[in-house]
């Protein structure tokens, strides 16, 4: 059997994958005007199939690899009548029908017609048998068999002198063995692993849809066309730089993709012919082969250079052309992805002259253009290059293919509009460097600079404490805000303001000035932010929970005029020498305080805020008036107006945020137009289940929030039930596309996306979610023009990446005392509106593009800023804290996202010689210093960082974090501690966590610990709050915190194992072993409204309690359980021996006259059921088998000799053990208990339960004889409901298994108590 | 992506407007309407070291003279 080609074979891969797909037919349909001899036709069919034995050739495969398999069956000429109208879609049925190569023959002929002496020919071939160099002589070919047959005669034709398969051995021998360094494939391998080492694996393009993670290849095309000028011109610089057409449209091409955001190294495929032999030029046959060209476009080299670059790379790539594009594949191996071509996406070809077509006698034949359907790249550029009878140049058409799973199609016509533009500009001045010639037409950049940008509005001159005095005026009696138990009212809060700004007068305060305001949040906070406005001074929010360091460098830097404290602030805190005016000695004004008429103005500072500094230091950055005055009226007119013409009264709004925060603001505003302001306490704020409670209680309309804690406030039922806010902004940080989706479904809230750094005023960009399905930043507010731009500060197209800038009232005056800094990132802007001059612009540094509707995408930074949970950090600025840190040597910084999708801070530090990470004490250096949101969660000592070949750091390179390497801590110690250890790890979204370990060591936070502490309220129940997290972040400091305050004992008769709840109790009975801990499994499965206990052999404590009847015993666990719950209905669980007990007391309960309507059995059965029951003897080896296997011990290592003593306390006491914390003699007890209770459990009789009960069975590793379920049948009145587990009798209570039994359990609760919805389905 | 104002190896011009607020600006690039050159063409570090010495007063001019009449 002689072998496919390489080509061959990765197409048969590619059919037996999908075999449907049409992706590999290559179609011709040809119109044929006058009379058709059908039959003549179909014989020179026949003929052609004759000569090209690749035509009547299928693969099927043996042993999973194609062979071939010549065949006599020669295709049929299928003859369709149709009517023109249906034209379109009978090709269609032919066009996207695909071959299945095992058993079809490549070739489906298909005349339709749709009139008289009118004939439309569709030929259909498999690539596997034709390339586009095939047509040709496939065409010829046909239309001497026609001419032939027509006539009456056979086609006489010179035999071909080769046919495909000899090709395809010939290939092989051609190519060698690759073992063999002297072959062609050996050295045409290693030359493309050089020249394809690091390529990029994907190239970015302005997609206008993420990437699908499987590719559908259907496309679409747009035309393309280089007029005669242009070509003239492109062959003048060809011949001048000894380049092809190709080479030239090649570069040229590089270059409009990297300034549509590709980068600077470009892959693009190109088919060369592969018939490499004269004597192959007559045959029909995949020869066609694909290579990848690089063209390096960096640097900014100019167009000559370039064109250098690209023929020396083209010219190596021809001379190393025969190795199948499949192999090489195969040996690079790069990411494979059903997403994308592999090596390159975007693909260029250039033919010349005229198509080939059909000619036939008496028929004029024309090719029919097909609409194109299907793409196999991102993008391919397919070009013809036309020629007068002369020879001059007479333009260059084609079409660009594209990908309609990726691309718009006014995408793809702007860049096939684009690249005539840019190659016209390149062509013209190839001594110029590539950059400056600019891709964007004049229609675009006049939407992106003007259209998109026509914000204007009337300026708003009046400043905030004017605002605010007008509003006092109008409504003195209303409330402005509310903290705690506090509430002023508007005429209140401008009383204070001004008797505090009459003393601030005092102290110096007045435009230009500053004064430092440290006080806890409170109502107080409000009225020293007003009073300093007034004063026409600008504040500075001390955040005290800084650490000192980092507000003694502030208030150094800042230099205010005084402070305003209260006494208790500033007996905790140094201000240094700042005179401070106490806030808490201010009396209360008895009546009206008069309003300053300081002159405030607009150009004046308003507020400075510090923020992360990428050399180390924080910035301030000062805001004007103005500023604020601007983004207010917007506000005024668009969300404030919308939201109160829907509610119709006065609104409440939640600061939420620091108030050292600019984002603040956004909830000041409404005070600011006569609504409510609720300043929420920190413990509040900070707590999602609190928060959403407190937005529920107080009826809060107005929530700012970021997107992070959005998700954790939905999570709690922020949105659900009545009491939704009207209005949800979202900023801080990018929001994910989930949160978009769930907002946008949330009736009845308004959700606003808000972008902008400080440096630009809260807000320079806004988008309701309603108005996109996708998350979007959206369009500037008023008066705020936004550009996105390029390398050279130009306006990129809509879809290309650029960088933000923003100009407008709202960009801020700079940073305090830091002139260079500010001169670098505000900038002239050179793209000003008519009559202004002399405007600057902020270089915000994040990466966005425009949509076609003129909206902004935001994309990431560009630099080392990033973002944790909406906390702006400059990685550099805790960089250089930890360098200061002795020990450390050289550290990185990173953001890594956990197992979760965490965002966490990762620290990559290389102590310095002979010491070694001391993670504790950099943490305790580093919280002197940062504030908490800016230390590591996480920190990894590496040998040395990473660097790039130009010695700076490597990022990229960092290594993921080892979070599971962590120093050993002790394991959980009962079963309080076994949950909490278990919710600590699901939480931190690590695998374990020991008892010992600090919750924020391991990198929880402020979030992350409301969501512990959510968790923690379902599945335990009780009121942790967030301060007892903080105060003991431990599982074994919490567990204290617990169940009242008060530490049970773990071996305690009666375990409280939830309590607090309110729904009736459920009680869960101990199996032999005495212990009851193995129910806490059920926590996290049944709703947190129902307390849960387990019943404990009182033999574990005290060993006098041994030897006791089993009435004894059930009697006392009968009032154990009444002591809690007096009254009925009671619900019990038990396992083995326990549910025997539990099936008693329930029994015991209803003599009394107790309601049970809940009774639940794990695999326990009557003693009466199980045959040759024999009891244990006190120390007997079997004792302690029996012991550890009841508790679902692995005794596997024990080789099923007998176990001693030791044996037993060894395994039961061993780390990681549920029991490892027993003392030993506790560990003797529980044997003992183990012994009692089977003694006990030989007496017990049961009696007969009213009611339903159910049963869980576990159903493997028992013996034939083993009681069933069934034996339980006379001992019930009601259903006997059986569950199975598949699992051990001693295994049952399992995480996996009791799961499945709690599932069962909540939902017979739910059934008995309602439909209240299970903790788990929360 | 590169931003032009980071080029540690580029040249540079230091710009004012009327404001006397300063800019960095790349020296190959049209210097925008309303602001004029101060220093330069310099090295990125020899133009930051113009501004922090030369850009003392950090008000709008504008501010600065409103002030003055106060």
């Amino acid at each position: 059997m002689s072998p496919v080609s390489y080509a061959q074979r990765r197409l048969w891969f590619l059919n037996r994958v999908d075999g449907r797909s049409a992706v590999y037919n290559c179609p011709l349909v040809i119109r044929a005007r006058g009379e058709l001899d059908r039959t003549a036709l179909a014989a020179a069919l026949t003929d052609l199939v004759d000569r090209h034995e690749v035509l009547r050739t299928v693969y099927p495969g043996v042993d999973g690899e194609p062979v071939r398999r010549v065949l006599a069956r020669r295709p049929e000429l299928d003859v369709v009548a149709c009517e023109e109208a249906g034209l379109a879609d009978a090709l269609a049925s032919t066009l996207d029908r695909g071959f299945d190569l095992t058993t079809d023959l490549p070739i489906r002929a298909t005349v339709f017609a749709p009139a008289p002496r009118e004939h439309v020919l569709a030929l259909v071939i498999h690539h596997i048998a034709c390339d586009e160099w095939s047509w040709q002589p496939l065409l010829a070919d046909l239309a001497t068999a026609y001419q032939a047959r027509a006539a009456g005669e056979s086609p006489q034709w010179t035999p071909l002198p080769v046919s495909y398969p000899d090709y395809a051995v010939w290939q092989r021998e051609l190519l060698g063995d690759q073992d063999d360094p002297a072959s062609l494939l050996a050295t045409q391998l290693a030359f493309w692993r050089e020249q394809l080492a690091g390529l990029p694996a994907e190239l970015d393009l302005p997609f206008d849809r993420p990437r699908p993670a499987v590719a559908d290849h259907r496309g679409d095309a747009v035309p393309l066309k280089l007029d005669g000028e242009l070509h003239r011109r492109l062959l003048a610089v060809a011949a001048d730089h000894g380049c092809t057409t190709f080479m030239v449209l090649q570069a040229g091409l590089a270059v409009l993709l990297s300034r549509l955001g590709a980068g600077t190294d470009i892959p693009i495929g190109t088919a060369v012919a592969g018939r490499l032999d004269e004597a192959l030029e007559g045959v029909v046959g995949f020869f066609v082969n694909t290579l990848v060209l690089r063209s390096d476009v960096s640097g900014d080299p100019t167009f000559s250079e370039l064109l250098h670059r690209v023929r020396d790379a083209d010219l190596a790539a021809y001379d190393h052309q025969d190795i199948p594009f499949e192999r090489l594949v195969e040996d690079l191996n790069p990411e494979r992805s059903l997403a994308r071509h592999p090596l390159f996406q975007v693909m260029l070809t250039l033919s010349r002259g005229e198509e080939a077509t059909l000619s036939l006698p008496g028929l004029t034949c024309t090719e029919e253009r097909l609409d194109w359907e299907v793409a196999k790249f991102d993008l391919s550029a397919d070009f013809r290059e036309h020629y007068t009878p002369d020879g001059s140049a007479a333009g260059i058409d084609g079409a660009l293919e594209y990908a309609t799973g990726l691309f718009d199609r006014a995408t793809a016509d702007h860049i096939a509009d684009a690249l005539p533009r840019l190659l016209r500009q390149l062509v013209s001045a190839p001594q110029r460097p590539i950059g400056e010639a600019d891709p964007l037409s004049a229609e675009h950049r006049h939407q992106v600079l003007v259209a998109w940008n026509d914000t204007a509005r009337p300026a708003s001159p009046a400043t905030v404490p004017e605002v605010f005095e007008a509003q006092a005026a109008r409504t003195p009696r209303a409330t402005a805000v509310v903290c705690g138990s506090t509430r002023l009212t508007f005429a209140e809060l401008n009383d204070r303001a001004n008797l505090l700004a009459r003393r601030l007068r005092v102290q110096g305060a007045g435009t230009e000035r500053l004064v430092a305001l440290a006080l806890p949040r409170s109502a107080e906070s409000v009225v020293a932010m007003l009073a300093v406005l007034k004063t026409g001074a600008a504040y500075l929010h001390v955040d005290l929970e800084y650490p000192p360091d980092r507000i003694g460098h502030m208030l150094r830097d800042a230099a205010p005029v005084a402070v305003v404290t209260d006494t208790v602030t500033a007996a905790a805190h140094s201000f240094g020498e700042l005179p401070a005016v106490f806030a808490d000695r201010i009396e209360t004004p008895a009546g009206p305080v008069a309003n300053l008429n300081c002159r405030v103005l607009p150009e004046s500072a308003a507020y400075v805020i510090y923020t992360s500094g990428s050399t180390g230091r924080p910035k301030g950055v000062l805001t004007p008036h103005s500023a604020l005055s601007n983004l207010y009226a917007f506000h005024r007119a668009g969300l404030l107006a919308r939201t109160e013409a829907t509610a119709r009264r006065q609104l409440r709004s939640a600061v939420t945020a620091s108030l050292s925060f600019d984002t603040s603001w956004e909830a000041l505003f409404w005070m600011l137009a006569g609504h409510e302001l609720h300043v929420v306490r920190d413990d509040i704020r900070r707590d999602a289940v609190a928060l959403t409670a407190y937005v529920r209680a107080a009826g809060i309309d107005v929530l700012d929030v970021t997107p992070t804690y959005a998700e954790h406030l939905l999570d709690e039922g922020l949105m659900s039930g009545p009491h939704a806010p009207l209005v949800l902004l979202l900023g801080g940080e990018a929001a994910g596309q989930s949160l978009w989706t769930r907002v946008r479904e949330a009736p009845g809230t308004l959700c606003y996306n808000l972008y902008g750094p400080t440096e630009c005023t809260l807000d320079a960009l806004w988008w309701d979610a309603a108005d996109s399905p996708h998350p979007l930043i959206g369009k500037p507010i008023g008066n705020t023009r936004v550009f996105v731009l390029d390398e050279r500060l130009r306006p990129v197209a809509p879809g290309v990446p650029g960088e933000l800038y923003v100009t407008g009232p709202g960009v801020a005056r700079g940073y305090v005392n830091r002139p260079a800094t500010t001169a670098e990132r505000f900038v002239a802007c050179p793209y000003v509106l008519d009559g202004e001059t002399g405007s600057r612009m902020y270089r915000t540094g994040d990466l966005v593009r425009w949509d076609h509707q003129g909206r902004l995408d935001y994309l990431g930074r560009i630099d080392d800023q990033v973002k944790v949970r909406g906390f702006r950090i400059e990685l550099g600025e805790v960089e250089a804290a930890l360098t200061r840190c002795p020990d450390v040597a050289q550290a990185a910084v990173a953001v890594r996202e956990d197992a979760g999708g965490d965002k966490r801070l990762v620290a990559y530090v290389q102590p310095a010689a002979d010491h070694e990470l001391d993670t504790r004490d950099l943490r305790r250096r580093l919280s002197s210093i940062l504030p908490d949101h800016m230390i590591p969660s996480f920190f990894q000592s590496v040998v040395r960082l990473p660097l790039t070949p130009n010695g700076k750091l490597d990022r990229d390179a960092l290594p993921p974090p080892d979070f599971a390497h962590r120093p050993a801590s002790r394991g959980p110690r009962g079963p309080y501690e076994e949950v909490l250890c278990g919710l600590f790890a699901e939480v931190l979204g690590l695998s374990r966590v020991g008892a010992e370990e600090s919750f924020f060591e391991l990198g929880g936070h402020s979030l992350l610990a409301t969501r512990l502490l959510s968790r923690v309220r379902a599945v335990l129940g009780g009121h942790l709050t967030i301060l007892d997290l903080f105060q003991a972040p431990t599982v074994a400091d919490l567990v204290d915190r617990l169940a009242d305050g008060a530490r049970h004992d773990p071996l305690s008769s009666l375990l409280p194992l939830r309590t607090g709840a309110d729904r009736p109790a459920v009680f869960c009975v101990h199996p032999a072993a005495g212990i009851s801990w193995v129910y806490a499994g059920l926590l996290s499965h049944i709703d947190a409204g129902y307390p849960v206990y387990g019943l404990q052999a009182k033999g574990l404590t005290d060993a006098t309690a041994n030897g006791r009847s089993w009435r004894e015993m059930v009697k006392d666990y009968v009032e154990q359980i009444r002591s809690v719950q007096p009254e009925g209905p009671y619900r019990l669980v038990g396992w083995s021996f326990g549910a025997v007990l539990a099936h008693l007391m329930a029994t015991d309960l209803q003599a009394g006259g107790a309601e049970v309507d809940l009774l639940a059995l794990l695999d326990g059965y009557p003693p009466d059921s199980v045959p040759g029951y024999r009891p244990l003897v006190d120390g007997g080896s079997e004792t302690f088998t029996e012991l550890l296997d009841s508790l679902g011990y692995d005794l596997s290592a024990f080789g099923g000799g007998p176990l001693s003593y030791d044996d037993y306390e060894r395994t039961v006491r061993r780390p990681g053990s549920t029991l490892e914390w027993l003392t030993q003699s506790e560990a003797a007890a529980l044997a003992r208990v183990f012994v009692d209770n089977d003694r006990i459990y030989e007496e017990l009789r049961p009696r007969t339960y009213r009611g339903d009960m159910v049963f869980f069975s576990a159903t493997e590793g028992k013996p034939e004889d083993a009681p069933t379920p069934e034996s339980w049948r006379d001992h019930v009145t009601g259903r006997l409901e059986v569950h199975e587990i598949a699992c051990g009798h001693g295994e049952i209570t399992q995480a996996k298994h009791i799961a499945r039994i709690g599932a069962v359990l909540a939902g017979k609760l739910a059934l008995l108590d309602g439909s209240r919805p299970t903790a788990g389905e929360r | 992506m590169n931003n032009p104002f980071d080029d540690e190896n580029g040249s540079y011009l230091v710009l004012a407007n009327a404001e006397r607020q300063h800019s960095l600006w790349p020296a190959d690039i049209d210097v925008p309407a309303g602001w004029s050159t101060v220093f330069g063409v310099g090295t990125r570090t020899a133009c930051l070291e113009y501004v922090e010495e030369n850009w003392t007063d950090m008000r709008p001019a504008g501010l600065a003279a409103t002030m003055g009449e106060a």
